[in-house]
C-alpha cells in the first residue's frame, strides 16, 4: 500500500492539475501521477457487476455526456436497450478540439477508472464489442492502456477491449464518424437517419470522462461535483474545479492578475463572450446553458485586453474551414466564404456590406451539413459579431485597429 | 369558424412528412429546385435549401417530384415520428 492511494479523495477524477504542451496530445510537461491497478482497486473497490437496471441510476443521477454536447446518457442507453441488433460501445478518447486536454489527462492519470466505465457500460447494455477509440498520434494514450491491460492480467485473446487508432483529424472524434469507422467505413461524419430495422447493428459512443463518471456512479460515489477544464493562458493547463467555481475564480486560481476582454468558451468551434458578461458565472453547464452559453468540452481561452478579437476569429474560422471533411456543399463552399469575409474584416479591407454578406452566409449555411461542423463555424462567427461589435465598427469605418499585439492560437496560423 | 377550428383545419392539411436532403450525396445539380421552385431554393453555391418544417398537403406533390427528379437520389421524404 502506498500513501498516495488513500490521500486523494474519491470524488475527484484527476490526481492533480497538469501543464500541457500548447497543442496536440495531452502529454504533460509537469509531473503527472498515474494510478496503478492496485491503487485504483484500493481507492474505489472492485468493479461492481451491473445489469440493465443501472439505467435507472444513470437517469436519476442525471449523468450527461462530457464530450461537449451534453446528451443525457440515459437517452442513448434507452434507445440501445430497445433495439435487438448487435451493439458496440465505444470509449471516445479522440478529443479533437485542438486545445482540449482533459480527456487525455484523465486517461493518463486514471486509466483504470475509464476502463471500469467502459466495462460497466458494455455489461449494462449487453454489448458485443467494447472499443477504445484514439487519435492515431496519441502514442502515450495507447501505451497507457496497453500497460493497464497488463496490470489487469489481460493478455492475448482474453483482452475484452479493442484499441483502435483513428486518423489524426479534427472530425475523427465525431460520434457518427466513429460509428462509421468501427463498422468498416471511413472515419467521416454521416447524416443521422431514422433506423427502422430493430435488428440493425448499433454503436454507442461515450466520451471517456463520461465513462469515468459512470464508474463512480455505479459504485454509489458522487460523480457530478466537479468539472474538468482546459485553459489556455501563458500555458495550457488542465484543472479540476468544483461546479460552483466561477469563471473569474478559475482564472484567478491559475494566476491571472489582469481581466481579459473576452473569453472563447468551448474551444475553436466555441463561442466568444465578453468578460463582464461571464466573469461571475459558474462553470456548471446547466447554469451556463440557461444563459445560452456552453463550455462544450471544457475549453477556455481568455483574450487579453490588447489583442484583436477580429483577427483571432479570422484565424479560427479559417482553421475550421480547413478542417472540413469536404463532403457537403454548404460546408465545403460555405466555410471558406465565411473565412474570406472574416479575413477582409481583419485586414480592414471590408466595410458594412462585408458584414451583411457574412451574416447572409451564416444563415445560409446553418444546419445544412451532415454533421455539426459548419454549425460550429456559424456559431463562432455570430458570437464574434456580437462580442466584438464595437471593435468591428472601427475595422469597417477606416479607423485603424488599435490592438497591436498579434495573438496566434496554436495550430491556426496557416 | 372558431380559432380552434381554424387551427384544426390547418393541422389537417399537414402530411406528417418532411422533405430531406443528404448533403453527402448531393452534388448541387439543381434539378430539384427547377422541378419544385416554390419548395426548394438554391444557395449561392448551387446546393438546395429544403424546408425544415412538416410539408403541407399542397406541397406533397411538388416534393415527390423533386425527390424523383434527383439524378443522385439525394432527396427523400421522411415520415415524422
Amino acid at each position: 500500500m502506498t500513501l498516495t492511494a488513500t490521500r486523494v479523495a474519491t470524488d475527484t477524477l484527476l490526481t492533480g492539475p497538469v501543464m500541457l504542451s500548447p497543442s496536440g496530445p495531452a502529454d504533460s510537461v509537469t509531473a503527472s501521477e498515474r494510478e496503478s491497478y492496485d491503487d485504483h482497486v484500493l481507492r474505489f473497490g472492485p468493479r461492481p457487476d451491473v445489469s440493465a437496471a443501472l439505467l435507472a441510476d444513470v437517469e436519476h443521477a442525471g449523468l450527461l455526456g462530457h464530450g461537449g454536447a451534453f446528451v443525457p446518457v440515459a437517452v442513448k442507453w434507452r434507445s440501445a436497450l430497445l433495439r435487438k441488433g448487435p451493439l458496440t460501445v465505444v470509449a471516445n478518447a479522440a478529443e479533437s478540439e485542438p486545445l482540449a486536454g482533459k480527456d487525455g489527462t484523465l486517461i493518463r492519470q486514471r486509466p483504470h477508472l475509464v476502463l471500469d466505465g467502459l466495462m460497466i457500460a458494455a455489461q449494462a447494455l449487453g454489448a458485443d464489442r467494447a472499443i477504445i477509440w484514439l487519435h492515431g498520434d496519441d502514442y502515450t494514450a495507447r501505451a497507457v492502456f496497453e500497460e493497464a491491460f497488463q496490470d489487469r492480467g489481460w493478455s492475448g485473446r482474453d483482452v475484452p477491449i479493442e484499441i483502435i487508432d483513428g486518423p489524426v483529424h479534427y472530425l475523427a472524434g465525431e460520434a457518427q464518424a466513429i460509428t462509421r469507422a468501427t463498422s468498416g467505413g471511413p472515419a467521416l461524419p454521416f447524416p443521422r437517419r431514422n433506423v427502422t430495422d430493430p435488428r440493425a447493428p448499433q454503436t454507442i459512443v461515450q466520451n471517456v470522462e463520461t465513462l469515468a463518471r459512470l464508474a463512480m456512479l455505479a459504485r454509489g460515489l458522487p460523480n457530478t461535483r466537479t468539472r474538468l477544464l482546459t485553459v489556455l493562458g501563458a500555458h495550457r493547463m488542465v484543472v479540476e474545479v468544483a461546479q460552483s467555481t466561477t469563471i473569474e475564480q478559475v482564472l484567478i486560481g491559475l494566476g491571472w492578475k489582469v481581466a481579459p476582454q473576452a473569453v472563447l468558451l468551448g474551444g475553436y468551434a466555441g463561442i466568444w463572450a465578453k468578460w463582464d458578461d461571464i466573469a461571475s458565472l459558474e462553470v456548471n453547464e446547466k447554469k451556463l446553458r440557461a444563459a445560452k452559453l456552453t463550455l462544450g468540452a471544457g475549453v477556455m481561452v481568455p483574450l487579453a485586453e490588447d489583442a484583436c478579437g477580429v483577427r483571432v476569429t479570422a484565424d479560427l474560422v479559417s482553421y475550421l474551414a480547413s478542417m472540413s471533411a469536404r463532403q457537403c456543399g454548404p460546408c465545403l463552399f460555405g466555410l471558406p466564404a465565411l473565412a474570406e469575409h472574416w479575413a477582409a474584416l481583419a485586414d480592414e479591407d471590408g466595410d458594412r456590406r462585408t458584414m451583411d454578406r457574412l451574416r447572409a452566409d451564416i444563415s445560409a449555411i446553418e444546419g445544412r451539413g451532415a454533421c455539426r461542423h459548419p454549425d460550429g463555424a456559424t456559431r463562432l462567427s455570430t458570437s464574434a459579431l456580437q462580442t466584438f461589435s464595437a471593435h468591428l465598427g472601427a475595422h469597417v469605418s477606416g479607423m485603424r485597429c488599435r490592438h497591436r499585439t498579434h495573438v496566434t492560437l496554436p495550430g491556426t496560423s496557416l | 369558424m372558431s380559432a380552434l377550428q381554424r387551427i384544426r383545419a390547418a393541422r389537417e392539411r399537414l402530411t406528417g412528412q418532411k422533405l430531406r436532403v443528404d448533403p453527402l450525396v448531393c452534388e448541387g445539380i439543381g434539378q430539384c429546385a427547377m422541378t419544385a421552385s416554390r419548395l426548394v431554393q438554391l444557395d449561392r453555391w448551387g446546393y438546395p435549401i429544403v424546408p425544415t418544417e412538416e410539408l403541407g398537403a399542397s406541397d406533397l406533390g411538388p416534393a415527390q417530384r423533386a425527390v424523383n427528379s434527383c439524378p443522385k437520389r439525394a432527396l427523400w421524404l421522411e415520415e415524422l415520428d
